[in-house]
């Protein structure tokens, strides 16, 4: 079931109505009996592997918990020495150890081999055939489950906060279930915490105007951001990124453009509908974007880009790799041989490493996506160790960094940076997403026509009210985006809104609404494109 | 604020919203019901000569551009009107033959019979013909029922998305006065092709192609009741009924191997219902009359210049029919026969 078709629409409707209908303490019921129902008419068949998750995570959480709480009993009982206890500390930390790590390998493992088989394979064969070996047939076909990778993400922090105690387990099992597979997040997340998701998702919640309101009018810009702007663009950036060969340095910059706002437009599209939805639950989810193109660096990007999943890793990745014994030897011995500051970058960089590798990774199994990662951590790496150098350069050149000048350059070259390393993974491999760059600096700017540096398809063929519309809509919809954006710096968009009449806010819902259906372009997306993760 | 006071301004609110989208919405798709942006929106035309036709040809596409109801009315007499449409369901042919036949003084029924009208899938072939259909409508109750009796629910979204961006277009030649008038005035519900395509088959092609393919031979249980119903709808009232099956290219005919047994179907139910049944594909000078230079559209459909010719061959089975002649010398007696002609021709034997 498409978050953007009718039948979705239906569902939420018949969804608002029960939740409100049935007695507080039922409502995640309802949520539950609703995930299980969405998840079943997107994928039948990889209901088992959900089902295997949120069992697995749900006992092994279970089992860590009564290995605490008996050793809680029995210290409490007394009668233990300290070495007693030492060593009861010690066992029981060990079996807590063992059980997170066999499920952890279990789901980690489901994911890999979804995921990541065909490309190792793809590697060991490539690998065998350089020493004259046979490989292995790859001929094998299977269908990702549905939303794998953000389940199982969240699944797994849920599993690793018990193990480090920060919470403690779920003893309802239909909680768990739906923890794990609360439908609005399912597809692109975002990766929510326990802590955070089950006191919204379990607690009680009252019908509320303004929740309902406020949450109803988030989801509709959310459609427009997908219909009319995302899916416009779909054509254009397919045609340009298939045949990039063919077009020139203006045609291929104006694209990257464009794929920088399809793509945000898409993503934060999904997330204002599932937000919007929630708010209208009276569920409270984590925000996932925050104007991400007005920051001014790649570092405050990704803290603003994909937020939930940039927390996740530091969470579950960065901290526990940056605080391990064995790197902050490093970062000693890199602070004795080398300098104070080494000493503090290292043990950051070594963490960083790994979390951009395994970012890219879990963008896509292939050398792209890892080398996406690697640019962008590289570019993070970089700033990190050069920063000294940029604070003398900018006390030497006297800059202010408060004038609005600097503090536009400092967006738009990281606007033209995350876009660069952006287009690399997905114009095909990375050696075309190279290629592609290449073309864009090496080709002459040739500017002859306007279908030539804004190639959409059939353009040419189109009735001339059919391009003005087409046209209009990509021009009047990356501004409307940028100008959204802009305004939330201060407080969100919909307090301006819901300052104005009852009449016009109807009038002016009213005509967001008829301009999606009139306008936009459904089918032509081809479903939302975190979903691919 | 108490709850309830919440849920009715939510639902205040909310049925306020969707009101000004309706109303938005129907104002732009009534314009594409009131205006004929589409070469297929012909009501009005209908609506206007209504009571003055005696003859009907109903079919869907290929007697939409095969059968000229001015050529029939000249050779014939006749006041007929096309009231065929491209991929024109059974359902969509009952509806539309049972308004017609309710207000003109019809006599007679040429029913064109086509290799897939009783075998199509409606579910599989999807929805197009019924939105063709739909904009062939009078009025907003023939319309909303005709909408939920011809679409499947899983079919509702698209077809109102679908009649959103036709109301576009219309919307957009009304506003710069490009909408032109129905050709039907003049053509009596036939649609032109004017520009051929070259069907000519070479021997080397020939060899290639020979009834390596073969068309769905199972009749659909649906189409087969409405086809009963609309038989009996016209025996009822003392209709004569003329199932007609138009010229095919050469190429078609030579490639299907099992054209046949679907026309033996369609000989079976004319002899049953005791009507005439008339397969112009196996026509003598078949090649002479259809040059495949000149003659077809494409493989399955006749341009302008062999639909006259074809009507006229019509009009004279017709008139030999009622004058009490034998036409059956006019045609071969079977495929094998027909194609053997044609295959002889090809190889200039």
């Amino acid at each position: 079931m498409a978050l953007t078709s009718f039948w979705f629409l239906v569902f939420v409707l018949g969804l608002l109505i029960l939740y409100y209908l049935v007695p507080k303490k039922m409502q995640w019921w309802i949520l539950l009996a609703g995930s299980m129902v969405f998840y079943l008419c997107a994928d039948v068949r990889s209901i088992l592997f959900i089902l295997i998750t949120a069992t697995s995570v749900y006992f092994g959480a279970r089992l860590m918990q009564k290995i605490s709480d008996d050793q809680k009993a029995r210290f409490t009982e007394g009668g233990l020495s300290r070495e007693e206890k030492s060593t009861l500390k010690e066992r029981n930390n060990r079996q807590r150890k063992a059980i997170m790590i066999c499920v952890l390998l279990l789901n980690v493992g489901i994911l890999c081999a979804f995921k990541y088989l065909h490309f190792a394979l793809e590697q060991f064969n490539r690998v065998a055939a350089l020493f004259g070996g046979q490989g292995i047939a790859d001929t094998f076909q299977w269908v990702i489950p549905l939303g794998i990778s953000f389940y199982t993400f969240q699944s797994v922090g849920y599993l690793v906060d018990v193990y480090w105690k920060k919470i403690d387990a779920e003893k309802n099992y239909g909680k768990m279930l739906l923890f794990v597979s609360f439908f609005p997040q399912i597809t692109q997340g975002p990766i929510s915490d326990f802590a955070q998701l089950s006191g919204e998702l379990f607690g009680e919640h009252t019908f509320s105007y303004h929740n309902y309101a406020w949450g109803a009018q988030r989801m509709i810009w959310g459609f427009a951001k997908k219909i009319l702007l995302a899916d416009m663009l779909a054509p254009y950036i397919s045609e340009v990124f298939q045949y990039y060969y063919y077009y020139t340095t203006f045609t291929l910059v104006i694209c990257g453009f464009f794929y920088s706002v399809q793509i945000y437009a898409d993503f934060s599209g999904y997330m204002d509908i599932v937000c919007g939805l929630c708010q209208m639950l009276g569920i409270r989810l984590s925000e996932n974007f925050e104007r991400p193109y007005f920051s001014k660096s790649v570092a405050e990007y990704w803290r603003r880009w994909h937020i939930t999943l940039g927390a996740w890793f530091k969470t579950y990745i960065y901290y526990p790799i940056a605080v391990s014994k064995w790197n902050k030897k490093l970062g000693k011995l890199a602070r004795t041989k080398i300098s104070k500051r080494a000493g503090m970058n290292l043990p950051a960089t070594v963490a960083l490493v790994a979390v951009w590798l395994t970012t890219g990774l879990w963008h896509g199994a292939s050398w792209g996506y890892i080398a996406w990662g690697g640019v962008n951590g590289m570019f993070i790496i970089v700033s990190l160790w050069l920063e000294p150098f940029y604070e003398t350069c900018k006390k030497k050149l006297r800059i202010n960094e408060s004038a609005w000048l600097w503090r536009a350059f400092q967006t738009l070259r990281t606007f033209a940076l995350v876009t660069v390393i952006k287009v690399l993974p997905e114009v095909g491999t990375l050696r075309q997403g190279l290629e592609y760059w290449k073309c864009a600096f090496t080709r002459p700017v040739i500017l002859r026509n306007f279908v030539d540096y804004f190639p959409y398809p059939n353009l040419l063929d189109m009735e001339s009210f059919q391009k003005a519309e087409t046209l209009g809509i990509i021009a009047v919809g990356t501004i409307l985006l940028f100008v959204v954006d802009l305004l939330q710096r201060k407080k969100p968009v919909r307090e301006y809104f819901n300052k104005l009449p009852g009449i016009v806010r109807v009038v002016l819902m009213a005509s967001l609404i008829a301009a999606i259906i009139l306008f936009g372009n459904f089918g032509q997306g081809g479903g939302f494109m975190y979903a691919q993760f | 604020m108490p709850s309830s006071k919440q849920v009715r301004k939510a639902i205040g609110m909310s049925l306020a919203v969707l009101l000004c989208v309706l109303i938005v919405l129907s104002g732009e798709v009534h314009l594409y019901f009131t205006h004929t942006a589409y070469y297929y929106q012909d009501a009005e035309v209908r609506r206007s000569m209504a009571g003055s036709f005696d003859t009907l040809i109903c079919g869907a596409s290929q007697g939409y551009e095969g059968i000229m109801p001015t050529v029939l009315d000249e050779e014939l007499g006749t006041s007929s009107y096309n009231i065929s449409c491209s991929m024109m369901t059974m359902q969509g042919r009952y509806d539309l033959l049972q308004k017609e036949l309710s207000r003109n003084p019809v006599d007679t029924v040429i029913f064109e019979v086509s290799y897939n009208t009783i075998t199509r899938n409606r579910k599989e072939e999807g929805p197009e013909g019924d939105i063709y259909q739909l904009g062939r409508l009078d009025s907003y109750a023939e319309r909303i029922s005709f909408f939920f009796s011809s679409f499947y629910p899983s079919e509702y979204g698209d077809v109102l998305l679908d009649l959103v961006d036709r109301s576009k277009r219309s919307w957009h030649l009304m506003k710069n006065g490009a909408i032109e008038e129905p050709v039907q005035w003049e053509t009596k519900g036939y649609v032109p092709n004017e520009i051929p395509t070259d069907m000519t088959l070479t021997v080397e092609k020939l060899d290639t192609i020979y009834h390596t393919s073969s068309v769905r031979e199972t009749p659909d249980p649906e189409n087969v009741e409405i086809f009963h119903q609309m038989m009996e709808l016209m025996q009822e009232r003392g209709i004569r009924v003329i199932l007609v099956a138009t010229p095919l290219s050469e190429e078609f005919l030579l490639t299907q191997s099992n054209l046949p047994s679907i026309m033996d179907w369609y000989r079976q139910q004319a002899d049953s219902y005791g009507c005439e049944f008339y397969d112009f594909n196996l026509q003598k000078d078949y090649t002479s009359l259809y040059p495949a230079e000149t003659a077809f559209l494409n493989t399955t459909h006749l341009v302008e210049s062999g639909a006259e010719t074809f009507s006229r061959q019509l009009a004279r089975v017709i008139r030999m029919a009622e004058a009490g002649e034998d036409v059956s010398g006019l045609f071969y007696g079977s495929y094998a026969e027909a194609e053997e002609h044609m295959i002889a021709q090809i190889r200039g034997e």
